[in-house]
């Protein structure tokens, strides 16, 4: 079956033709899913809701733009929602923004991308929101701050805390992962 | 070569071949969700089943009635009175000679009076029979003692003249008469029936001297009354009513969030419109079926749009995009969320009158068929609204009982206006079992006219 078919079907409210659009996406979601989350059953919850609401309002999506694009905002609009509430996003720190964090590649490509990944999901809520916003998905700061009701200058510093703390994990893990090498 | 780079993008450049696929249970969970769902909007299969059953019986019920009604233990006067205008002078002679042939049975010696009770068309012969002189002078004496007014109560009987029918035997029953035993409707019922009560028969002897129309119009006021000659009028009346209903769906609970469940919900009171047809099956009884088209209106007040998420409400089936309530909720200080749907029902009920004069009072029970036709969830703020989607907990179809106080005011000989107060229970309403408060009050006021 191919999309537009799959589509039409799950409009219908055909079980199979969904569970052939979910097998279809699960994966890239789930991914895009674990960035926004603290943790994997977190993520799957946020898929589910996410995939919930794709199937129950797909009716409105009229084959205008990228389908996949389509779901992935439902599953940031989710994510959003669901931090929303627990965080202050109004929290301004002092600091000079405009720096750049750098890493060096080398460090980076002996990271494991689980590791990686884990760096992201243990920032705290209100950082990771606009690190992923900004930086993974491409929105601009004045969407990131529409989009999570602060300020631009708000969302450009807790980008760069955000970027500052990554940096501090992927070097400690760094240094543990040596320490553990010369200790073998 | 440049061996830094910003963080930001290089985190971006390798989560990119980032694999990782969700467990099974997400799955399982998710078409447990939507067989939820799908099954939200119909209503379960037991409550369809009674709504059948219990329509059944009352048509059961009501065609018992009817059955009852109809039968041969009232006396068919009215028939005979309500076509009376058509050859009233036959038909008055038809009555004629049903007294006479009663007033024989009552006086007759015993040989004649079985022979009469076993035969009509004997009986006849006897009655007609010029020969027999004792049968004449007990038709005399009852009539004394009947005090019978009529004039000349055997007119027809004595009018009928044998030698005229010479080839007829002795025992043939005369042409004549069985021309008007096809239009008369003798009844063996109310032989007997007259037979035990004579003062019954001195009426209606009595009654030979009305006119048919005298007859009617003293039948139309005897309706009323069970234990006198019941006259068929049209059974059928239609009204037109205005409703007003007061309700209570919030009491435990939202129908939007479990978050509203303490929130303020203001309910607006409707004036509803309803039609009905009514059958009365008997002076008691009357079955009515109608359609009401009810309205509910319900504001939930001040949702804290900072602490409510209001693109993933619990119990709403969205048809607007996120973005649009997002936009919505963002610009917006203060919401309402105003929640309103309509129904079209279909009651079938059964009213019982218990007193019954100028102002006659009864009660009804009933069931009704609910269809929802609208149901909108629309998000208010001071300067716009916004509709979201729809309930994803109400059913689209729906049984209800009621039962109500009845009073009727007979406004004129065709009007009546009726005063209902009703408690209405709706059947399992939503899906969800949180709320438990279905029911309702009504006021309804209707002016029925009677065919």
């Amino acid at each position: 079956m191919n999309l537009e078919k799959i589509i039409k079907q799950c409009k219908k409210g055909d079980i199979k033709a969904q569970k052939e659009l979910y097998d279809t996406y699960k994966d890239g979601l789930f991914v895009l899913c674990l960035k926004y989350s603290r943790n994997r059953e977190e993520a799957e919850d946020n898929l589910q809701d996410s995939f919930m609401v794709i199937f129950t309002s797909i009716e409105k999506y009229k084959g205008k733009g990228s389908f996949e694009g389509w779901m992935k905002r439902i599953v940031i609009n989710k994510a959003i929602t669901l931090f929303k509430r627990e965080s202050n996003f109004n929290v301004l720190i002092n600091e000079d923004i405009t720096k750049d964090i750098v890493i060096e590649k080398s460090l980076i490509s002996a990271i494991p991308l689980q590791e990686i990944l884990r760096a992201v999901q243990e920032l705290p809520t209100r950082y990771k929101m606009v690190f992923n916003l900004y930086e993974m998905d491409n929105y601009t700061h004045k969407e990131v701050a529409q989009m999570l009701d602060i300020t631009e200058g708000t969302s450009k510093s807790n980008l760069y805390r955000a970027k500052v703390i990554l940096k501090e994990s992927l070097q400690k893990w760094n240094t543990t992962s040596k320490n553990r090498s010369y200790g073998n | 070569m440049e061996t830094k780079k910003d963080i930001g993008s290089a985190i971006k450049n390798q989560l990119e071949s980032l694999h990782a696929a969700p467990s099974d249970k997400v799955w399982k969970q998710l078409e447990s969700d939507l067989q939820k769902k799908k099954r939200g909007r119909a209503l379960p299969f037991w409550l369809w089943y009674a709504g059948i059953g219990v329509l059944a019986i009352g048509i059961l019920i009501g065609g018992s009635f009817h059955y009852l009604s109809s039968t041969p233990d009232s006396f068919p006067v009215e028939n005979k009175i309500s076509s009376s205008n058509k050859n009233s002078s036959s038909e008055v002679q038809d009555e004629q000679i049903e007294l006479q042939k009663n007033a024989s049975l009552l006086n007759n010696d015993s040989n004649t009076n079985d022979a009469l009770l076993n035969d009509e068309h004997q009986a006849k012969g006897v009655l007609n029979s010029t020969d027999s002189k004792q049968d004449k002078e007990d038709r005399n004496s009852i009539a004394k003692e009947s005090n019978l007014i009529a004039k000349e109560p055997f007119e027809l009987a004595s009018n009928f003249n044998p030698q005229k029918n010479k080839n007829n035997s002795a025992d043939d029953f005369p042409l004549e008469f069985e021309k008007e035993e096809q239009k008369s409707v003798i009844n063996s019922h109310a032989v007997e029936k007259m037979l035990i009560d004579k003062d019954t028969l001195s009426s209606k002897i009595t009654d030979l001297d009305k006119s048919p129309k005298q007859l009617k119009e003293e039948n139309l006021t005897l309706s009323n009354d069970s234990t006198s000659l019941p006259l068929k009028r049209n059974p059928w009346s239609a009204s037109v009513s205005g409703i007003v209903n007061f309700y209570d769906n919030f009491k435990n609970g939202s129908l939007i969030d479990r978050n509203f469940d303490g929130n303020q919900v203001d309910r607006k009171v409707h004036l509803n419109y309803g039609l009905a047809l009514h059958y009365n099956l008997n002076t008691e009884w009357t079955l009515r079926i109608g359609a009401n088209l009810i309205k509910y209106d319900q504001t939930t007040r001040r949702a804290d749009s900072t602490a409510i998420d209001f693109e993933n409400l619990e119990y709403v089936r969205y048809t607007t995009e996120v973005s649009e309530i997002n936009s919505f909720v963002n610009n917006s200080e203060t919401i309402d969320i105003t929640q309103n749907f309509t129904y079209l029902e279909i009651p079938l009920q059964m009213r019982y009158s218990f007193y019954g004069e100028e102002v006659d009072f009864g009660v009804i029970g009933g069931l009704q068929s609910r269809i929802l036709l609208t149901d909108n969830i629309i998000l208010d703020s001071d300067t716009r609204q916004l509709k979201i989607g729809e309930s994803s907990t109400i059913y689209d179809i729906g049984v209800s009982a009621h039962f109500s106080l009845a009073s009727r005011i007979k406004l004129s000989k065709k009007f009546y206006f009726n005063i209902e107060p009703s408690i209405y229970y709706h059947l399992k309403p939503y899906e969800t079992d949180r709320i438990n408060s279905p029911s309702e009050f009504r006021f309804t006021s209707s002016l029925e006219y009677k065919f």
